[in-house]
């Protein structure tokens, strides 16, 4: 059963009133009952987080990983199996989606076909009430805002995609909503309008000082925009904090794979007490056959303009890549060498949970 | 025909042939149907010259004119009641959340669609007589209210199946309470699916024979048992006349509701 508490719940938590985070995720789960008897899906699997006010905070992960399922839940679209909700301290669950003060920006960016521009973005407010005059004010700030100006007349199908896309966003932040929710906005843009669009998105947050919560499976896109992301992999959160700690520090062998490329090495193999060690291969070097390091054959050279890759194979098993800035003369597949790292580069990673 | 371009259904040698022959065989009947229409011979099946008067005596015709005044009535009050009761159906087998019995519901909503209708008309007969219901051309409305039902409902099935529920959902995330999205997107998205399933179900009580034949009471015969009686006097032109009207009307309808429906899916393709 859902445990649902009051308002007054929040105020009793030990957190300091402070630090009181915007949006606190308690020990949820989601479970989705088999289809036609088949076997249940745990979506989510006991999942705590906090987001703060004014935060871009990115849900990061493989698909499957439960991040959408996560802010369809705090969209009110479904209901946790276990475990709280809250938004400045109040509990959302009971509420409807429409009671929420919380907007979404669809993948499919959701439309309404038979609205023009102007009544795609009024549509909120005219939903909470607001004034006329208040009403075309805003719509035509936030038309200004995404940049459409003219276009208000339109039909959504006589916009380009990337029009679109900006429809979505000036409709989710017209009601000036408390968090705002974006659920792989940008996976159906070319790359190079992607590019665009995430300095894009970075200013409208800059500008309208709404929290966004992005949910991404494109490590790059989360790295560039997010105050801060919560890596996650089979329904739990594996790591939580700013884009340099994650890629500097990662927790998990998983997390140190997905966020850049990393060369996973047993930890006993060289001599660290973690179970693995993760070494970017920015950061990994070669020397000659016989140094100090990891004996290994070069299996593949890849010239990439400014930097060129080695990829080798390990003597005693499993594979390892050097990213170098200046080539090796003469290194060709084939060739003995020693794999190594500065002391600083090897860092302990944990297994997956 | 080159082999190089690979198999390819429309190249069959004989196809041609074989589609017009297959129009043949299903439009000669109405060809004939409405050029004897327009014989001025008073025997149906012998030319006796070009004339209009049978549409003339068709429409000067009180019984006649009586009998199609039913169709209308009946046809009207069918499609309003059943459109009515089918669009909540076709919502809550579309959009609603699991309910038990959920299968069975569909099935037995969509049951007038497989069962023979002679099985219908016996059925509805035998139930009127059973409950002493008596209120004329009222009893026939009820009759088709009930079989027009699964076709009004299956446009609007369709249109509500390829109608995204991001977009409703969107609504109810922009402050929309359950009336509102439905009012102001669920409604409007799916507006073709619903005047298709009207139109559909207009044709289809419109057209009914069976079951009106054995609900009917001697005043409230509709068009097309009304023809039927005027056939096994023997066949006139008059009768053709008749046909043809119906079947203007019939085509027209179909016509419009596939106008509408194409209008409704240019403005939801995104």
């Amino acid at each position: 059963m859902v445990e649902r508490s009051g308002p007054e719940a929040g105020l009793s938590g030990s957190t300091p009133v402070a630090a009181a985070p915007l949006v606190a995720v308690d020990a949820v789960s989601k479970v989705f009952a088999g289809h036609g008897g088949g076997a249940e899906t745990r979506a989510l699997d006991d999942v705590s987080l906090e987001i703060r006010a004014n935060e871009f905070f990115t849900l990061l992960g493989p698909s499957g990983c439960g991040k959408t399922t996560l802010l369809r839940l705090v969209a009110g679209f479904e209901h946790p199996t276990a475990g709280t909700i809250r938004l400045d301290g109040t509990d959302i669950l009971p509420l409807p989606p429409h009671r929420r003060p919380v907007n979404t920006v669809f993948q499919s960016y959701a439309l309404f076909p038979h609205l023009t521009v102007a009544e795609n973005v009024a549509f909120g407010l005219e939903r909470l009430g607001r004034p006329a005059a208040e009403v075309k004010d805003r719509v035509a700030a936030m038309i200004a805002l995404v940049r459409l100006g003219g276009l208000e007349r339109r039909k959504p199908a006589q916009l380009s995609g990337g029009q679109q896309q900006r429809v979505a966003f000036a409709r989710a932040l017209a009601p000036a909503p408390r968090l705002l929710l974006l659920d792989e906005p940008l996976s159906a843009l070319d790359l190079k309008l992607r590019r665009e669009m995430q300095g894009e998105l970075k200013r409208l947050q800059r500008e309208t000082g709404v929290t966004f919560v992005l949910v991404t499976h494109d490590q790059e896109e989360a790295l560039a925009m997010s105050d801060r992301i919560a890596v996650m992999r089979a329904g739990k959160v594996l790591q939580l904090g700013a884009p340099a700690e994650i890629y500097d520090r990662p927790a998990t062998r998983f997390v140190a794979d997905f966020i850049g490329e990393a060369n996973i090495v047993a930890g006993a193999r060289v001599g660290s007490p973690a179970p693995f060690v993760a070494i970017r291969p920015e950061r990994t070097t070669i020397a000659p056959a016989g140094a100090a390091g990891l004996a290994a054959t070069v299996t593949a050279v890849t010239f990439l303009g400014s930097d060129t890759l080695y990829d080798m194979e390990l003597a005693g098993g499993g594979a390892m890549r050097a990213r170098l800035r200046e080539p090796v003369p003469g290194l060709a597949p084939g060739a003995s060498v020693t794999a190594g790292w500065p002391a600083d580069a090897a860092r302990p990673v944990a297994e997956d949970p | 025909m080159s082999a190089a371009r690979g198999f390819d259904w429309r190249r069959t040698p004989g196809l041609g042939t074989f589609t017009a022959l297959v129009f043949v065989f299903v439009y000669a009947p109405l060809v004939v149907l409405v050029v004897y229409a327009f014989n001025a011979s008073n025997l149906a099946l012998v030319w006796g010259g070009f004339s209009v008067e049978w549409f003339a005596k068709a429409l000067g015709n009180e019984n006649l004119r009586r009998a199609a005044t039913n169709s209308v009535i009946v046809a009207v009050v069918a499609t309003v009641a059943a459109t009515l009761l089918a669009l909540p159906a076709a919502l809550a087998l579309e959009r609603g959340r699991a309910f038990r019995g959920k299968a069975a519901a569909e099935g037995l909503v969509a049951l007038p669609l497989v069962a023979p209708e002679i099985v219908t008309a016996i059925a509805t007969l035998v139930f009127f007589s059973a409950i002493g219901l008596r209120l004329g051309l009222g009893n026939v409305a009820l009759a088709h209210i009930v079989f027009c039902i699964p076709f009004a409902m299956l446009p609007m099935r369709a249109r509500l199946r390829e109608m995204s529920p991001d977009v409703e959902n969107a609504a109810r995330d922009l402050y929309a309470d359950e009336w509102q999205v439905f009012r102001r997107v669920t409604l409007p998205l799916m507006a073709p699916g619903v005047v298709a399933g009207a139109m559909l179900a207009f044709i289809v009580s419109l057209d009914d024979f069976l079951i009106t034949l054995m609900v009917a009471d001697a005043g409230a015969t509709t068009l097309p048992v009304y023809l039927y009686g005027m056939l096994r006097l023997g066949v006139t032109p008059e009768a053709n006349a008749a046909a043809t009207i119906l079947l203007a009307v019939s085509v027209t309808v179909v016509v419009v509701a596939t106008l509408v429906m194409r209008r409704g899916e240019r403005a939801v393709a995104a």
